[in-house]
């Protein structure tokens, strides 16, 4: 007997699939990072004989390996509900992607086993670190593998490749998996590094030890050097994957960027400023605390600080102003266009200027930090501002996957599971129009 | 509670915005709630203390 057509009530059964798979990432990616983040900073550990490195990495391994069940469970409670709830797309998905799925499973595998083996022969390879750093590599690296397989699946539901599914290569690598993947393998470590940051700054106010206090305001920094420094290359990975979608899916390109979901990349640059402005605002406020004064690259890093301000709020301002609900309507003015808010060239000037403007301040910053900073001085205010980017990041990532996975929906006319291929509902479209022609598509 | 039964009715109306902006914030809520729980279930088991 198959399963039925089941409904939840009231919140619907698209947002159990959501709210299960959004929760799911926000473990994965901070796991992945922090495996990767953990093992780089025990080998520095090894390389400057500094203990705090140590210390860190042995601590956020610890962290990983008990944060791991909470990840891995939400995974199959989701497979588990999309099964329930999609049981037609996810024999399709079964079918087109068999041997991802396999080899995804096979991954984790490697991942949980690799990630415990790390941790637990910590001490018994104490002579052996390069080996032990191995190990944690290695850990990463499946997790990696991992998250690539299911790339494959994602940006192939929002871009079809124009082949047959049995096509393996042409499935796998279509049109978006590339940028989709590199903007993702970025992400890990920029969204891991905002949250050991934003740990390590609520740690740093809590600690009244002398020697807590120094290790959280380093560990603050360490965090947010990861999370920033890996932060200002996204916006032209970002740009890539866009670039993907719009020639492969023009309509959803369409429906995010200027139609009804516009709002949603309106978000995602605010709180983008959000995390720049506080990231910048702290380096300005450490670069006070350097062990050999700079007073020239701190006077740089606050004209940084301004031109970061700048371009952030160019960004976010709207090209049509009617996306502000209730005061143009009133005003009689629906029709307004804002034209500082055009893409081209003010939003390009604006994302081109924030990561130059990053790389030139993150350079100052790490020129200074050579020198070293005098630790368990830094302000409060400095640790609300990396509370504050750990916040910010988490919701950054909530809307990016909510702007991926609406992108599908476009004027839910119908709405698609797999792009032109398979609606909400379940049901498949003819032939001529899905992309993988009748290996998929077929119903009428 | 008739204030719930209202909105939802209000929600409901022809022309209205229907259950999306409802679902969106039960979808955020349940997210937060359910990442905060398990970081601060693991945080309190990894204290040393």
């Amino acid at each position: 007997m198959p399963i039925g057509n089941l409904e939840v009530p009231i919140i619907g059964k698209n947002v159990v699939i959501a709210a299960l798979v959004q929760s799911h990432i926000l473990f994965a990616a901070f796991i992945i990072g922090a495996v990767l983040i953990a093992a780089t900073s025990e080998y520095l550990g090894v390389v400057t004989k500094q203990p705090k490195y140590e210390r860190f990495a042995r601590n956020l391994a610890r962290f990983v390996v008990l944060l791991f069940a909470s990840g891995a469970a939400l995974a199959i409670t989701f497979v588990l509900a999309l099964i329930t709830l999609f049981p037609v797309f996810f024999s399709y998905l079964q079918n087109i992607f068999f041997w991802v799925f396999l080899i995804e499973a096979f991954m984790f595998l490697g991942q949980i086993i690799i990630v415990y083996a790390w941790y637990n022969v910590w001490d018994k390879l104490a002579y052996r670190k390069i080996l032990h750093v191995t190990f944690g590599m290695i850990a990463g690296f499946f997790g990696l593998m991992a998250m690539t397989m299911i790339d494959a699946v994602a940006s192939y539901m929002l871009t079809p490749a124009e082949a047959p599914a049995t096509d393996v290569a042409r499935t796998f690598l279509n049109q978006t998996m590339v940028p989709l993947n590199m903007h993702r393998f970025v992400g890990n470590f920029s969204y891991a590094g905002f949250l050991i940051a934003g740990w390590g700054a609520w740690r740093y106010l809590r600690s009244t030890r002398e020697e807590d206090r120094e290790y959280y305001d380093w560990m603050g920094h360490w965090g947010l050097v990861w999370g920033f420094g890996f932060l200002i290359i996204q916006p032209v990975i970002g740009y890539g994957y866009l670039k993907g979608i719009r020639e492969s899916a023009p309509e959803a390109f369409n429906t995010i960027m200027l139609g009804d979901k516009a709002w949603v990349f309106l978000l995602l640059v605010t709180e983008i400023a959000f995390i720049s402005i506080a990231a910048t605002a702290y380096f300005v406020h450490k670069l006070k605390f350097a062990v050999k004064p700079m007073p020239l690259i701190r006077k740089m890093a606050v004209g940084a600080l301004g031109f970061t301000a700048l371009f952030t709020l160019l960004n976010i301002i709207p090209a049509d102003a009617a996306i502000i609900p209730g005061v143009v309507e009133f005003a009689g003015g629906e029709e307004t266009k804002i034209p500082l808010g055009d893409m081209y060239p003010w939003k390009y000037i604006g994302l081109i200027g924030l990561m130059l403007v990053g790389f030139f301040v993150i350079a100052m910053y790490l020129r200074a930090a050579s020198n070293g900073f005098h630790w368990g001085r830094a302000s409060r205010w400095s640790q609300y501002a990396l509370m504050g980017c750990a916040f910010f990041v988490v919701m950054t990532m909530i809307t990016m996957g909510y702007t991926r996975e609406t992108a599908r929906r476009v004027d839910n006319d119908p709405g698609y599971l797999i792009y032109n291929c398979i609606t909400l509902e379940q049901e498949l479209t003819p032939a001529e129009q899905c992309p993988a022609g009748d290996t998929i598509g077929g119903g009428s | 509670m008739p204030e719930l039964d209202l909105m939802l009715a209000l929600l409901n109306q022809p022309g209205g915005p229907g259950y999306a902006p409802l679902r969106l914030i039960a979808g955020f809520l349940l997210i937060i709630t359910i990442v905060s729980g398990a970081y601060l279930f693991t945080y309190w088991i990894s204290k040393d203390e």
